[in-house]
């Protein structure tokens, strides 16, 4: 039974994050290496190099933030024309608790025309340094699409 | 679809990072990193491309929430762009070019941001190089 009085509406505000992740992947080359031992072909920068982000434009990102952060983490494709997709499917954090357990990054309604999924923020609720790893699904291929799952360690300090 | 480009580079840009005449918060990348392309992620990116492809260039804000839009203003001269002449605006805030002609070249990319709406603009220019076989 569906009526209007069963619906509970959930208004959420729009979260302005104080610090920004882009993460651009070559699609092709992710493809062509089946997705194994990625070292190359994906670009993380982040607009904190004033704060002291260090290894921009690589994959071990070194991200500094004040502490209560928000942060966003948002993935694109390099070939916009290539109708590849790239989501972040996940986080972990194998040392540090910089996101502790309520900064831990929330999946976020897409920007613009981007994909579920490609647009994430966690905050940085603790003070120190944590290694974390993202892992992102790359999609190849319309007719017949294979996906390709990357992982890799970047960092966050919060001070 | 804006265009047969099959290169493209993506300039990305720290807005609370640039300053006149600086190339800081300044990363540029392509999807030729399997060709050999190196120095993916600076100002310095050397693209390698095979003659006669078609390349496309935007500019984008790291902050993709953010409402400060820069604009890519001008790809300069270079003795690879051939009898084609320099890349040019595409009219969707993209610029498109084609390499006519082998051999290696660094090109200045132009690029114009403000630090807020309606701040002034801050302008940078720098140099990436393309090698063409």
């Amino acid at each position: 039974m569906m009526s209007a009085s069963n619906l509970v509406l959930v208004q959420t505000a729009v979260l302005q994050p104080q610090a920004f992740v882009t993460i651009a992947v070559d699609t092709a080359y992710v493809a062509s290496q089946q997705g194994q031992n990625i070292s190359h072909g994906v670009y993380m920068m982040d607009n904190q190099v004033s704060n002291g982000s260090t290894n921009e434009g690589q994959m071990e990102l070194s991200t500094v933030v004040p502490v209560g952060s928000l942060i966003g983490f948002n993935t694109v494709p390099i070939n916009p024309g290539s109708g590849d997709t790239v989501i972040i499917t996940g986080f972990t954090v194998s040392q540090g608790s910089v996101f502790g357990s309520q900064g831990y990054p929330q999946q976020q309604p897409p920007i613009g025309t981007e994909p579920v999924g490609a647009y994430w923020i966690g905050q940085a609720m603790n003070v120190g340094h944590q290694t974390y790893q993202i892992q992102i699904k790359v999609t190849v291929g319309q007719l017949r699409p294979i996906s390709y799952y990357v992982n890799w360690d970047p960092f966050i300090t919060a001070k | 679809m804006a265009s047969s480009a099959t290169v493209f580079i993506q300039i990305w840009v720290d807005i609370n990072a640039i300053q006149n005449g600086s190339t800081r918060g300044v990363y540029a990348v392509d999807n030729r990193v399997g060709a050999g392309s190196t120095n993916e992620g600076t100002p310095n990116l050397l693209t390698q491309v095979t003659n006669g492809s078609t390349i496309q260039w935007n500019v984008y804000n790291i902050d993709a929430t953010s409402t400060v839009v820069p604009t890519l203003t001008a790809i300069g001269n270079a003795n690879i762009w051939g009898a084609g002449g320099q890349p040019q605006a595409d009219g969707t805030g993209a610029f498109v070019g084609q390499v006519q002609a082998t051999g290696q070249d660094a090109y200045q990319v132009t690029i114009n941001a403000q630090k807020q709406p309606g701040s002034a603009g801050i302008t940078i220019n720098f140099d990436p190089s393309m090698a063409v076989k």
